[in-house]
């Protein structure tokens, strides 16, 4: 019999820790998942209030055929758990001259919109849609094959394998001209009128950084919604839910109000963990879900790191917060026209907002900030009580303000931010509110447990990716293993997916020697 | 004054002359890096000050 209680004890049920759980339950380990809420799946969750069930970060489901890659590792049918609806039209963009258009997912559809508005950029459009479509031919090449069990997965040959295709050689050109350069210059290079640039050049939301400083490759991501953004039945939740009951179906265990108050190091050795209520639980290996600072920090504890992993870990960076407000109508709005609408400013604006407002720790006006505001029940009806409608809106802004405490001015903030929607884009919105929830950076860092409420855990620029983002298997305490948005290659639900992989085939193939 | 003596002076005073230069380089570049940082719009220094920031941070973050 084991001397633990478990082989693997994961901290957090987010994705990246139902990934791992999956996946090493499969492989016969006897894996429990602790997680400090009641409900599943950390930033790519919902809320329930009296049947409003609007998501708690994630909103959509982006590059789905890594989906499907992390059900091929588990041996199942992606079908027979999650039921995946594609999002069309992909967004209802309100820009600041009140133009307003559906954006739909073809590429020539798209081509129409922007006829519309600029037919100067139609050229541009399809220069930029052919350079897209040769970056994601790559992606596709490289993922096309059947993967070879977990254990091989991470090897290096299996990784060169896949990234030696004949889709490379196409793929340079825009590859070099993208990396080497960012978003906002990109942008500028395919398209000429500034609401098409904004309209190409907001997503830069997605990887939490202003598009100055953020890599030109992810000009890819609207891209995408002309190949197809998806949307599951039952709302984001369905992912981890689907997990989570793979995970149980393979013998792992999942247990909720279960916070881990620390990771028991003993000779620099991870032996298990101890939770809030003081018992304890002994493993082998264990897997931090959770944040890389907070990992580090508050559960390892500073004792036990050497002086340059304290220094990294305090002073790395977390991604902007995504603050969020969510409305729960009386009755659904006509105006709302798509799953995902987004209210801009004009381009100058935009940018003003990270620079002007941001840096500096200053709430701007509602009016001079752009909102994304998903409907959930425009997908789903299920989601929202019958005849009512629920909204998400994520906007930017700082987690520690200069002049005020979030706190204190929450609900105050919320309303005008409702009201500045309603003149906007949604008249009316303001009368139809029945349900009004206002997530500060600093109530999703209470709520999550995530530090500073950041979005995507660490930020996603150049210093802090690859080799400078935490490790998968730690460096500083054996046995210790990090899944999820603070590892590579980042967040957002599909890329943790692949965390939680690397994670797991490294579990497996150090277990002999742990 | 022997060949050898003033061999070693003109060494000396070549080494003097190189670090005089060298020296004056680098008040010359400080001088033009004020000059520069001083001119810089605010949202340019915040970027500049960011990079050193994640400049002298990253070795560390290699043995996380
Ligand atoms: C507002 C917002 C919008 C987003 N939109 C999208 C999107 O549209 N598409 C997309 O792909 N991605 C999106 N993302 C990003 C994506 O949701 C995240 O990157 C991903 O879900 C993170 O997963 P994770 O596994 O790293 O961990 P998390 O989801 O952060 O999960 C960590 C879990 O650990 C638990 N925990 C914390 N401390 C403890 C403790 N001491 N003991 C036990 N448990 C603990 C937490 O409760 C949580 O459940 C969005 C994120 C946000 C915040």
């Amino acid at each position: 019999m084991s001397q633990y209680d478990y082989d693997v004890v994961i901290i957090g049920s987010g994705v990246g820790g139902l990934t791992c759980a999956s996946l090493l339950s499969k492989e016969g380990l006897k894996v429990l998942v602790l997680e400090q809420s009641h409900r599943i799946g950390g930033c790519c969750s919902n809320y329930d209030h009296e049947g409003f069930q609007p998501d708690v970060g994630a909103i959509f489901v982006i590059a789905h055929e890594l989906y499907y890659k992390l059900f091929e590792l588990l041996d199942l049918r992606l079908e027979d758990y999650l039921d995946f609806r594609i999002l069309d039209p992909v967004y209802d963009t309100i820009l600041h001259d009140g133009t307003r258009v559906t954006l739909p997912q073809g590429v020539d559809e798209m081509a129409e919109v922007v006829n519309q508005i600029s037919p100067q950029d139609v050229k541009g459009y399809y220069e930029y849609s052919a350079d897209m479509d040769k970056l994601f031919k790559l992606t596709q090449a490289a993922i096309s094959d059947p993967l070879p069990g977990l254990r091989e997965v991470s090897k290096i040959t299996n990784l060169m394998k896949m990234g030696l295709k004949k889709e490379v050689l196409p793929a340079i050109r825009p590859g070099l001209f993208l990396g080497t350069r960012m978003l906002d210059k990109a942008v500028n290079h395919y398209f000429k009128d500034d609401r098409i640039r904004l309209i190409f050049g907001w997503e830069n939301l997605y990887a939490a950084l202003p598009a100055h400083r953020c890599s030109a490759l992810y000009a890819n991501i609207t891209y995408m919604g002309r190949i197809g953004n998806y949307y599951p039945r039952g709302g984001m939740i369905a992912i981890p839910k689907a997990l989570g009951k793979i995970a149980e179906m393979f013998g792992g265990e999942v247990r909720f109000s279960s916070p881990v108050d620390r990771i028991l190091v003993k000779n620099g050795r991870a032996q298990g963990v101890r939770l809030e209520d003081g018992s304890e639980i002994s493993a082998k290996a264990v897997i931090s879900n959770v944040h890389s600072r907070y990992t580090y920090e508050d559960l390892v504890g500073v004792e036990h790191l050497p002086y340059a992993v304290k220094r990294a870990v305090r002073n790395q960076p977390c991604s902007i917060p995504a603050p969020t407000l969510y409305m729960g109508l009386s009755e659904p709005l006509d105006s709302v026209r798509s799953h995902m609408s987004v209210i801009l400013t004009d381009r100058r604006q935009f940018d003003d907002v990270w620079v002007e407002f941001y840096d500096k720790g200053l709430l701007y006006r509602p009016d001079d900030g752009a909102f994304l505001i998903s409907c959930v029940s425009h997908s789903d009806p299920d989601l929202a009580p019958p005849g009512k409608q629920v909204l998400s809106a994520i906007y930017i802004a700082p987690y520690k303000l200069k002049y005020h405490q979030w706190d204190d001015i929450a609900d105050e903030w919320a309303w005008e931010c409702v009201d500045s929607m309603d003149k906007r884009a949604f008249p009316g919105l303001r009368s139809k509110v029945e349900w009004l929830d206002s997530v500060t950076p600093v109530e999703l860092e209470r709520r999550l447990r995530l530090p500073e409420g950041a979005f995507f855990g660490l930020e996603m620029s150049g210093g802090n990716m690859g080799p400078f983002r935490p490790n998968y298997r730690s460096r500083a305490v054996k046995g210790l293993y990090l899944a999820g948005q603070c590892t590579n290659p980042g967040g957002g639900v599909p890329l943790v997916m692949i965390s939680g992989i690397a994670t797991s085939s490294l579990l497996v193939n150090d277990w002999p020697r742990l | 004054m022997s060949l050898r003596s003033r061999r070693v002076e003109g060494a000396r005073t070549a080494k003097r002359g190189r670090s005089t230069f060298r020296m004056l380089f680098l008040v010359g570049a400080a001088a033009l890096g004020f000059y520069l940082g001083l001119n810089l719009s605010e949202e340019r220094k915040h970027r500049v000050k960011k990079l050193m920031f994640e400049a002298r941070e990253m070795p560390f973050r290699l043995f996380v």
